[in-house]
């Protein structure tokens, strides 16, 4: 199994004082209601916070409806049994266990699923958690012509049981008062919480026989509970509702749902909705993000702009509006594209199809080795690979899981669309505008297709141990609750910022530094200086006003420690047909690959003084720039066909973000797969692009 | 020490599968409904199955394959679970 040895760690948050709020913690199967209800009882407002040790990151907050009980309440990843299968399971019932643990318990169970459900909640009791069982689904059941009755199962659970429509605010109201005084009852009371010798010790106990008596046994308890309503409320003939008690499985919920079943797994109406599905997905993520791109673009590059005019002119303001501004900026621009992504699969995950979609690539996957369940990480990781790598955490199979993590960075993910999107316009000719669109898709397909090698090849060298299998519940397709929905995405982004981000914003700060350090004197530069920078970037020589203050930035960058840097590494750009200032933009995109359009941006002096570049965004002042600059010695044009096609070679395959890294090795378990991974994917591409910038150069591909 | 539990396993398995009569789950036809007599895997697996509500006395319906043939849909329990035929092959059932 995975080492959890960190479980041990000391909460990071929440605050000190968090010890005396007691935590409510909803437990329950995957697509139990658990958030619909988490939402009900704190107003929709709470945090994702690390729970202790774990990466995973809990919903934490503030109860609304517990009266004048201060509570916080947490909702928890849907898990089965408390002997777990997969390694998200396994974090939330180490959390049960763990530094903090609730007061109490609310088991949310469906009740058209009941002994499956029950399983968990009798297995909750056993180990001793004070519990109130939330009843969710009711309406469904008696849809179905059965109905349930919460006070006999109350007296045979001898715990509180309430029916509940997770939809219904005066419901939660009524559950929220009656958790406050059971958790005032536990706290005053002297009764032991259960500890993780408990849970080991139930671990060890749990063996296939007793499964099967508990199961016996909850098929009592449901016989005793659910009865057939008398009249038939949805017009069922008796010997149809009389089948419909024998097998719980043909009443009418579960007769709609499986011909909508019909359609979408149907061999090739159920085709082609995944293909519209995925279609629709990523047209959006290009079509309807860029508007918003630009946006952000424009409004940072203004900001920069503002600033630089309202500040004196000196380091400071440089360092406000370059090295901060310019960092958040380039964060920021690809926030629309993770937004929309994660939009559209929340959508689809509460509507249940995302489910459906994973049942359905399950063969295809198979095949290279990988899993049904490596759908949603594979996905997630056109976004970021980071969530990506988490979301694989709910692949059982240890190999395939790793083996999963370790394709996610050929998913071309949000970070490298500023660089593609750069690197193709600079490669599209202007009256042939969707040839860009045209490349841009197969550059997205190239990373699956590679995926699919790697992961092949990887799975015939070393074959998966152990039980490699698919088990996946398909939940009711409902219409999806949009603001559940749009909670999950601000708080996917939000993760995203934190983790991402602030890597991100702290290398562009670093990166300032590195191109503005050690100083350099401005009043040194000579005019002569100025007109042979010019002539060797060749540019037009600039407006008078201007000439000195942007050669003079010029002069301070080549005089840089980021140039040194690059110069020492410039043998190794050469063969790829880069200088040492694109070597420069290429170490910086190692911390995040966008930072790759930014320091380009530094690196090759985009200055807001040029003369024509006023009303120009920065990127067609950029592209413009990368069309005209050229090697010192050489004098040869740097940005040529063959080698921005190498670029993006490169950007394609290479292994450039940081903040991946650690996640590849934290969820992983060590260093191995991420060792391998950067050797691979940053040695091949590195490999690859120089073949094919040579091999287009022979061939006469300037 | 793998390769000791595993041949431990499967021991077990051969034991487990001389007690447990009935045709595999995978060999229902679409709309068939059955009886789980019980599984016949390593003990993780069949716990693992177990715990889903895959015990024995259990009515089980295959509903549909899939567009590639490959995991089948049964109704369990009040619910539908996707599971590939090598599972399926695993759960023995009364029809």
């Amino acid at each position: 199994m995975h080492s959890r040895a960190d479980l041990n760690r000391p909460a990071p948050t929440p605050p000190s004082d968090a010890k005396k709020v007691p935590l409510i913690a909803l437990v329950g199967s995957a697509n139990s209601g658990k958030t619909t209800l988490f939402n009900r009882l704190t107003g929709s407002h709470y945090n994702t916070v690390n729970y202790p040790g774990a990466t995973v990151e809990f919903a934490i907050g503030t109860g609304r409806v517990f009266g004048d009980l201060d509570c916080r309440v947490m909702d928890t990843p849907g898990i089965t049994s408390l002997a777990p299968a997969s390694l998200d399971e396994k974090v939330t019932v180490d959390a049960l266990f763990g530094a903090q643990r609730p007061a109490l318990i609310i088991a949310v169970v469906d009740a058209t699923q009941l002994s499956r459900h029950m399983y968990l909640v009798r297995q909750l009791q056993d180990v001793g958690f004070p519990l109130i069982v939330a009843l969710t689904m009711t309406d469904l059941l008696r849809s179905g012509g059965r109905e349930i009755s919460s006070r006999k199962l109350s007296e045979m659970l001898e715990c509180p049981v309430m029916e509940l429509d997770p939809r219904r605010k005066d419901k939660a109201a009524e559950l929220g008062a009656m958790a406050a005084a059971r958790v005032r009852e536990q706290i005053s009371g002297s009764k032991k919480f259960p500890g993780s010798e408990d849970l080991a010790a139930f671990q060890r106990d749990l063996t296939p026989d007793r499964v099967q008596e508990s199961f016996t046994a909850l098929d009592e308890l449901e016989r005793l509970v659910i009865s057939s309503v008398a009249h038939s409320a949805s017009g069922h003939p008796a010997s149809a509702s009389a089948r419909a008690d024998a097998n719980p499985a043909l009443t009418g919920a579960a007769a709609t749902r499986r011909s909508l079943d019909r359609v979408l797994l149907h061999p090739v109406y159920g085709l082609a909705v995944f293909l519209a599905a995925m279609f629709l997905i990523f047209t959006s993520i290009f079509w309807m993000a860029t508007p918003f791109m630009d946006g952000i673009d424009a409004g940072f590059g203004w900001l920069i702009a503002a600033v630089k005019h309202l500040l004196p002119a000196s380091w400071i303001s440089d360092l406000i509006a370059d090295g901060i501004l310019g960092g958040i900026g380039s964060v920021m621009v690809f926030l629309p594209q993770i937004l929309i992504l994660f939009f559209a699969m929340g959508y689809l995950e509460d509507s249940g199809y995302l489910a459906r979609g994973a049942a359905l690539v399950d063969k295809p996957l198979s095949k290279i080795g990988l899993n049904g369940k490596s759908f949603v990480p594979l996905l997630s990781g056109y976004a970021c690979a980071i969530p990506a790598m988490m979301a694989a955490r709910t692949i059982p199979n240890r190999f395939e899981r790793n083996l999963t993590i370790f394709i996610i960075p050929l998913m071309s993910c949000s970070a490298r669309l500023p660089v593609y999107t750069l690197l193709l316009a600079f490669l599209t000719p202007h009256d042939k505008p969707w040839l860009g669109g045209l490349m841009l898709t197969g550059l997205y397909l190239m990373g699956l297709v590679m995926g699919a090698v790697v992961s092949t090849v990887i799975s015939r060298i070393r074959r998966a141990h152990g039980f490699s299998g698919f088990i996946l519940e398909l939940p009711a397709l409902r219409k999806p609750v949009f603001k559940i929905v749009i909670h999950s995405t601000y708080h996917k982004a939000v993760q995203y910022l934190r983790k991402a981000g602030m890597t991100i914003v702290f290398i562009s700060l670093a990166l300032w530094v590195l191109t503005h350090t050690p100083p350099v004197e401005p009043p040194k530069v000579s005019s002569g200086m100025s007109a042979e920078v010019s002539a060797a970037a060749g540019t037009a020589a600039p407006a008078a006003g201007t000439a000195v203050s942007a050669s003079s930035e010029y002069v301070a960058v080549t005089h840089s420690y980021a140039a040194q840097l690059g110069r020492i590494i410039e043998p190794v750009m050469r063969p790829m047909g880069l200088d040492w200032r694109g070597g420069v933009a290429m170490i910086c995109a190692f911390a995040a690959r966008e930072v790759f359009v930014s320091a380009m941006v530094l690196m090759y002096r985009i200055d807001d003084g040029s003369a024509d570049g006023k009303n120009q965004g920065l990127a067609n002042r950029l592209l413009a720039r990368m069309s005209e600059v050229r090697f010192e010695d050489s004098g040869k044009k740097i940005f040529t066909v063959s080698s921005v096609l190498g670029v993006i070679l490169f950007f394609m395959i290479a292994l450039q973000c940081l903040a991946t890294v650690a996640v590849s090795r934290q969820e992983s378990g060590g260093w191995k797969l991420p060792a391998l991974q950067l050797a691979l994917y940053t040695g091949g591409a590195y490999v690859l692009s120089v073949a094919l910038v040579q091999g287009l150069r022979a061939l006469g591909v300037a | 020490m793998v390769k000791i539990a595993k041949r431990q396993s499967e021991l077990r398995m051969e034991v487990e599968s001389s007690d447990i009569a009935g045709v595999s789950l995978d060999s229902l036809y679409p709309g068939q409904t059955a009886v789980i007599v019980g599984i016949v895997a390593e003990t993780r697996a069949k716990m693992h199955l177990m715990e889903l509500g895959f015990v024995a006395g259990s009515p089980i319906t295959f509903l549909m394959s899939t567009p590639f043939g490959d995991p089948h849909i049964y109704a369990l329990r009040g619910t539908n679970i996707a599971l590939r035929k090598g599972e399926a092959r695993c759960i023995r059932v009364r029809i």
